[in-house]
Parts: structure tokens; sequence; C-alpha cells
């Protein structure tokens, strides 16, 4: 700015005038433009980027409803409950059901999926056991198929977990709006972001206090405040505040300014989550949205604005309703009630709900979904745009899952005398076909969002890794076959720095010549070894790497037994493979994300990647159902019942510290770990520990039995099992083996040949044996 | 034990028991040749699961408007009530080759075809898409081997959409 020159000073009058006066003016002028160009600037940002920060809100799998869906109706009544539906009778009201034994009425609420809008209505579903029997909509036609609204099993806060519900002031009841200026800031309309009398008034009071007692603040200053989260109160903070909240009312329309307040304001705490805004406020006490709020109800959300703790409804109600009714009469003189009204609502309870509406709380499980998200999303972004993040847990059976899981292992304790809580373990459920992991179950304290076993608990897996020798088998099936004899004998391997390893069997006794089924069923880890040295360790490792191991594994012979060390996912994974018949599909824990006006973001589709034969998976898949049908895991059948055909595997390490179990049904992979977090000995096996774990849990859930179509190239043989060669059906204690087509042993064993045989041979044809 | 079936069981009046004592195994093959199937649409394979039908025919319509994630979204859905069913893993690939997913469309077909059973025309076209996938990746070889298997099949190809 350029300075006139007055000729009434002269030349040394002037500099000494400008030496002391002007431009220490013009320097304090300069750093008050520049800082209120800096408050402008953060008031802006804050007020159009931070107030719109949303938490992400994590969602399980939506339940599917349709004609022979595997559901009872006390499990649908179960979730019904999660999404928080009200029991009802005679009205359809979007939320509600009605149920009367095994016939359920549901009215859905609409949703926003990824691919689709789910409009709201009413259905009618008759339950016969543990299925849908009939699906209809409400005007009695057969509905094919019915989504309904996914549990919310979680969310992301942002940095100081502030959780919201937007509304739009258009949306607002005028009662609230009305009612809120009155009591906080009545001449919000005509003041410019201060209002002096309301100062005045403050200030008097602060100084016949001698302290400051009270704010005179506008809501435009309020809302500045809680911009900051601050709650200091210095004379320069309160100068900001001014400031800005005048800055804020230039830039902005007061509409804009009170929807934003509305939105921002701070009125409760919910555990770790601070409630902000009434939207939410109204859910979080009254479990009802803002426009179906009844007058009295209004009065005490707009009382506890001057303080959300001192007069919490819930913990101090007598103060809440005093100051409820307070703002009542209020509103009488500001004849926004008629005084009888106002009488009436006074006579109303304060009508909260009796706790925190409580979302279920899996912490193992968004663990998980956070590690695959944080691949594709900032954390500011998880934290503040909030998205929609639809995820593959189901919750029956995660919930089922943590409830047998902690269960099952305390009466492992008292089983053996141990001290309780000793015992530690995780799971892992996905689903067979998509490899969607639908249960996570991190430790026995669910609720506990500490060490996650599942994930990170590195421990010697034992014979899980058996499968991987017999795959590699059984994939040169011109060289190895179900019925292949091996040999369980003792053997010395000498490494190269020439250490000697004696392995030896669990049982310490050797089973000479043994079928190659057999081996695996019986876990002989001697048969096993034998088999994977000829193979050579290196083409074992190839196969543990094609089935989804990721990790790098020193390729000594000790890893024939499971020497290394591997988390349950990535067992879970593995097994993932085989169950899948040999195609991998890497694990998800993620569908799709939505943002939060419901636009589709990002899909995380269903891959698979043909990683091993199928036929020789299929072998395998037939040695590890006997496994649990007739060796090392017979006692699963205290849980499940032989039909269901399970296929899996034990493990156990040395002195007892690793008690593993991993298998699955026609829809579910399991795998469990049980020991202990200081790695002493556990003391059980793998069926002693782990499998009654996984049996408890899979049989809690329901699961199909694993019935699997052979796929092309499969023949079935007759086989002796004491030599391994072609038997008959009527041959004493022969077995049906299934064998990559022309792989078959083609020598007859002794039963089968001469005249006895050929007899028995026509029968066999006649009963449509083999071929 | 099992129940005799039908056909062995009319052979078994036709020739006798008391042949059958002294012989041996008589040839299986020749004795009843399996009945040329028709081709039925290649959706028979859902197998009336109503609610696999909607999102077969959701997946179709979202395809043909050139929604390709939205119809492998709706097969994925289907998916997760019938996770066994070739038709649908079929289909799946089917999708990706019209996206250009070369290795994705040959993954679900292979997938499909592990699943397919006796169902000789789902096989057929499960290696005509891994043909033409194949060709598409420049493996002339490989697609070559892929054609053929459409031949050994027998099945017969349904007009359904491939390319």
């Amino acid at each position: 700015m350029p300075i006139r020159r007055s000729p009434r000073f002269n030349r040394s009058q002037h500099r000494l005038l400008s030496a002391a006066v002007l431009w220490p003016v013009l320097l304090l002028f300069g750093v008050g433009i520049a800082y209120t160009l800096y408050l402008d600037h953060v008031i802006r940002v804050k007020f159009e980027g931070k107030r719109w920060a949303l938490p992400a809100y994590v969602y399980a799998q939506p339940l599917e409803l349709y004609v022979g869906a595997r559901l009872s109706a006390g499990q649908f009544e179960r979730e019904l409950r999660m999404l928080d539906y009200q029991p009802v009778i005679g009205t359809e009201r979007s939320g509600s059901y009605e149920r009367h034994g095994d016939d359920v009425r549901v009215t859905t609420r609409p949703f926003q999926f990824w691919d689709g809008r789910e409009k709201s209505m009413t259905a009618d579903a008759h339950f016969s056991g543990d299925t849908i029997a009939t699906l209809t909509a409400a005007d009695g036609t057969a509905l094919p198929l019915l989504r309904m609204e996914p549990v919310v099993m979680g969310r992301i806060y942002p940095a100081h977990h502030e959780d919201r519900i937007l509304v739009k002031l258009s949306e607002v009841p005028l009662l609230l709006r009305r009612g809120l200026l009155a009591v906080e800031d009545r001449h919000f309309y005509s003041h410019w972001g201060l209002d002096p009398r309301a100062i005045a008034r403050a200030l008097w009071a602060d100084l016949r206090h001698g302290q400051i007692v009270q704010g005179g603040s506008t809501l435009t200053q309020q809302l500045v405040k809680n911009f900051f989260l601050g709650n200091e109160r210095t004379l320069w903070r309160k100068l900001n505040e001014a400031m800005m909240s005048v800055l804020l009312e230039v830039h902005y329309p007061k509409d804009d300014i009170l929807e934003t307040y509305m939105n921002e304001i701070y009125l409760g705490q919910d555990r770790e989550r601070a409630i902000h805004g009434f939207g939410l406020a109204s859910q979080f006490y009254f479990g009802a949205p803002l426009e179906k709020l009844a007058p009295q109800q209004i009065a005490l959300l707009i009382g506890m604005v001057k303080g959300p703790s001192y007069y919490d409804p819930r913990h101090h109600p007598q103060r809440a309703l005093q100051r409820r009714n307070l703002v009542l009469d209020l509103m009488v003189q500001e004849q926004l009630l008629s005084a009888e009204q106002a009488r009436q609502a006074k006579l109303q309870p304060l009508g909260v709900t009796a706790q925190a509406q409580s979302i279920a709380v899996h912490p193992a499980f968004l663990d998980l979904v956070q590690r695959q998200l944080s691949r594709d999303y900032r954390e500011e972004d998880l934290r503040s745009e909030g998205l929609r993040i639809f995820t593959t847990m189901d919750p029956l059976v995660q919930t089922t899952a943590e409830e047998v899981f902690a269960r099952r292992l305390a009466a492992l304790e008292r089983q053996r005398g141990m001290e309780q809580g000793a015992l530690e373990g995780a799971m892992v459920v996905t689903s067979v076909s998509g490899g969607e992991v639908v249960a996570v179950v991190g430790g026995r304290e669910p609720r506990y969002a500490g060490f996650d076993r599942a994930l990170d608990a590195e421990r010697q897996v034992g014979s899980l890794i058996k499968p991987a020798v017999y795959l590699t088998a059984l994939s040169q099936p011109q060289k190895y076959t179900l019925a292949s004899m091996l040999n369980d004998e003792p053997l010395a391997i000498t490494s190269d720095g020439g250490r000697v390893w004696q392995p030896a069997n669990y049982d310490r006794m050797t089973h000479g010549p043994v079928p190659l089924h057999t081996a695996l069923a019986q876990s002989y880890n001697l048969a096993t070894v034998g088999l994977g040295m000829a193979l050579g360790v290196p083409k074992v490792l190839d196969t543990l790497h094609a089935l989804g191991v990721e990790r790098d594994i020193n390729p000594y012979p000790a890893m024939l037994l499971g020497s290394m060390s591997l988390t349950p996912i990535e067992v879970a994974q593995m097994y993932q493979t085989i169950a899948g018949g040999g195609f991998r599909t890497p694990l998800r824990a993620i569908r799709d994300v939505v943002s939060a006006q419901g636009k589709p973001l990002k899909r995380y589709p269903l891959q698979v990647v043909q990683a091993a034969d199928p036929v020789a998976v299929y072998l395998l898949t037939t040695a590890l159902q006997e496994v649990v049908a007739d060796g090392t895991g017979r006692s699963l059948s205290r849980y499940l019942s032989a039909d269901l055909h399970i296929a899996g595997k034990t493990g156990t390490t040395d002195d007892l510290r690793d008690s593993w179990f991993a298998g699955f049904s026609g829809d579910r992979v399991g795998v469990v770990w049980v020991g202990r977090d200081d790695n002493e000995a556990a003391g059980f096996t793998g069926a002693g520990g782990a499998m009654q774990v996984w049996g408890d849990v899979f049989a809690a859930i329901g699961v199909q039995p694993l019935n699997i179509d052979p796929p092309p190239g499969i023949d079935w043989e007759w086989i002796d099992p004491e030599d391994g060669l072609r038997s008959l059906a009527d041959c004493r204690g022969a077995v049906k083996l299934p064998f990559s087509r022309g792989s078959a042993p083609t020598d007859p064993a002794p039963c089968a040949q001469g005249l006895g045989g050929a007899v028995r041979r026509s029968l066999d044809w006649l009963k449509g044996g083999s071929q | 034990m099992r129940v005799l079936t039908g056909w062995r069981l009319g052979i078994v009046m036709a020739l006798g028991l008391g042949l059958i004592a002294c012989s041996v195994a008589p040839p299986v093959g020749e004795v009843a040749p399996p009945p040329q199937e028709a081709t039925p649409p290649l959706v028979s394979a859902a197998q009336g699961n109503p609610a696999v039908l909607a999102l077969l025919d959701s997946a179709q319509n979202q395809q043909q408007a050139g929604n390709y994630e939205q119809a492998a979204a709706a097969l994925e859905r289907a998916l997760r009530l019938e996770p066994r069913n070739a038709m649908l893993w079929h289909r799946l690939a089917q999708v990706r080759l019209s996206q250009g997913q070369w290795r994705n469309a040959i993954d679900f077909a292979a997938k499909s075809n592990s699943l397919a059973g006796g169902e000789r025309n789902l096989q057929a076209s499960n290696w005509l898409v891994i043909a033409q996938a194949k060709e598409r990746q420049g493996d002339r070889e490989g697609a070559q081997a892929a054609r053929a298997r459409v031949e050994a099949t027998g099945g017969t190809l349904s007009d359904g959409g491939v390319e």
C-alpha cells in the first residue's frame, strides 16, 4: 500500500514516525492478514472436508432365502434379531417379523448392494426342519430368491472414533430445528457468527465468578469448537473461535451451517465410539430414526447438547428428565408446543432403549478384513469416506464357532485337570466353492482384540503336511496309486552336514508293507518319509506351493513330517485347494465395496487357478475320507455322522505341543489349532484336542455331506489290501478304490485267480460291481 | 449289496443263470450302448432350482447389456447356492471370455469340466471356451489340442453365445 507523504512533517520527523509507528503497524497488519487468511483456509478445509468424516461400515454376508436353503426357523429368527428386526403381530412395518412356529412373515428394509438395490418387501417363509420349504411374496406368488440386508459386523472409525448418521436439514423435524435454536442460539438467523448480547451476558457471569463459567456461544461457535475437539478455554482459543465463526458466516449460508452443526454436534459415547449428530443420537438413544421421534424425545436430545455426559439419560435419568422438561417448557414459551402437548409429553418416560444398540464385535475377522483392504485403500480413506464393505463372514457360523470354541477348550482343560485358561487356539472356516472365509476365531476370548492366532500364530504343522506328499505321488499315476505298497520301516537320512535323522512313528512301532492309502489314513511317519524321499523333497515343496502355501520353506527332509511352522489361515488355504478339487481359490474376506452414496467401487471377484490334477486330488480326498472313517480321525464320529463322509487330517507335534485338525465337508473347510501360547506341551494329539473342537463346531453349524462326483477319468477296482493286487468284491477284506484310468493293478490277487476267481468275477458283474 | 439294475437284469434273463456260471465276464462295451442323448439346452444343468434359474437369467441379461461384472456377480451368487453346478462355472468362463480374461476363462472352464461328470455337451462347450481363449493367447498348439477335445467328448455344442 503506497504511503502518502504529508507536507506538514519535515523529513526527520517523518523518518521518526515511520520507524517508530508505521512499520510496526504495517507489520502487525500484514501478520494479521496472513493469520486471518490462514484461519480462513483452515476453517474452509474443515467445513468442506472433514465435516463428513464417516466410519466405514463392515457388513457380514447377507442371508439368501430360497426354497431348499438350509436354514431353520430358529436360525432365521436369530439372524433377524441381529438385524434388529422387531417382532410384531398383524402389521407389516419395514424391519419387522412375525413368527408362528415354522412360519415366519418378514417385512424387509430396503438395502443398496454392490449389484443393485433390494426393495422393501413382505414375504412368508415356511420352514420344515432345517430347510426352507416354501417362500412366497405377500400376494401368494412363489418367490425364487430373497436377499436380506446384511448384519453390521463392525465399523472402522475415523481418528477420534466418531460415528454419525447424516441427516439433511430438510429431513429434520421442525420441532427439533426450532427447539434447538430456541435453547441454544435464538438469534442464529440474524447474527454474523457472534452474538454480542449473549457474549455480554456470559462475560458478566464470568466476571462475577472470576473465571470463565458460561459460554455465550452461538451455534456457529459451537460448531467451530466441535471441529477442533479441544476443550481448553483460553482467551486465545476463544479469539480464534470467534474469528473462524465470522469467517464461516462470510463463506456459507446459514442453512448449511445449521445442517453441518446437526451432523457434527457431540451427543454421547458408546464405549470407544463417539456419537456425533442428531441422526445417530436418535438411533443410539431411541433405536428409531429422527423423523419418528415424539416431542419429549426431541426435547431430550436438544437438552443434551449442553452436556452429553452430564445429562446422559442412561446414567443420570433424573437430571436428564429435569433438563428435558425444561426444554419442553421453553418450547411452550416459544409457541412450538401447546401447553397441553407439553403436559402430555412430560408424563412420558424418557423412552431410551435399555442399552446401547450393540453391534456384534468380531475383532479377529475384522483384522482379516482390514489386512485385505489395506492393499487397496489408504488408511485415512477407510476411516473417513463412509465406505460400505461387504464381507464374507457368515454371522451364524462365526458366532456359533466362537461359542463352541470357548466351551470346548474349557472342557478339554477339565478333562486333563489343567488350569482354566491354559489352552489357546484358533479356527478358520471357509466355503468350499468360493474360498470365502466365513468365520475366524483368533483365540478363546473372541471379543478381545489382541493377538489374532488365526492369522499370526506360526506353529509347527506336523502331519497336516502329509497330503502334499501323497498328492505328489498320486499325480504320477503310472508310478503310484492308492494301492501302491509302501514300506513302513526304520530309516536313517544323512544330511549334507553329516547329521543323521532317524524319524519314528507316533506309536514307536513299524508296520512293514502297507498300502499307500492306509499309510496316510493311519499317518505312518516312516512310510511317508520313505515315499517323500523317493519323490524328492523339492517335488513335495512344489506341490505345497501349488496348493497355496506361499512362504519359503527349507527343503530339509524333516519337512516331510511337517517340521515347518504355518499359521492356521495358511493351512486353510492349503486344504481349500484340496477341497476345491485341485483348483486353488485365493481366500477372500471381502466381496465388494460401495461408497457412502451407494455407488459400486471395488469388487473382489471369484478366481480359480488349476493347481493340481483333479483326478489325483480326488484320489487323495478318498484317502482323507478314510482318515476319518477308519484312521486317526475315527473319533470324529462322536460329533458327526459317518454319512457325511468328512475328509480330514490330524496333526500332532513333538511333546504334544500342537494339536491340529484340518478337514472339509461338502460345503465347508475348517482348520483348528489348539496349543499353548508359551509353546509348552499342551498334552493333546490332533485327534484328542483340535479335532474335538472341529467336530463340535461343524456339528453345531450343520454341514452338507461330502459326496463328490468323480471327475472324468476315474475307475473303481477291488483291491486286496495285503498285497495291493486286483481283487474281487467277494474276496475277504477286499477294498474298493478309485484309480486314475488305466493305472489300476492288473495282476490278480490269489483270491481272484483260477476258477474261483472266474465265478466271483461273474457274480461281481451281475451285481453291477466292477466293470 | 447293490440292486440289479434294469438292463443287467434283462441280460441275465436272456442268457440264463447256468450259462453264466461257466463263462468269463462278457465284454461290457457291447451289450447296451448308452442311448444317444438329444441336445438339451445347456441351462438344463441348473436342474430347476428357481433361485439359481433366476440368477442365471439375470446374468444372461447383464451379459447381453455388456455389464460383465454384474453378470459375474450374479453367477457367483448362484455358485454360493450350488457350488458343484458345472453349468454355473461354465457360464462364468463364458463371461470372462467375453471380457478378454483368457487365463480366467480357461481356469473356469477346466473347473466346470472337473464337475461335469457325464454331461458331454457341457464338456464340449468348455473345451471350446478353452480353445478360443488359447487362440487369443496365441497358443496355437494348445488351441488345437482343445479343439480335438471338443470332438472327443462326443457332445454337441449349443449355439449359446460362446464367441
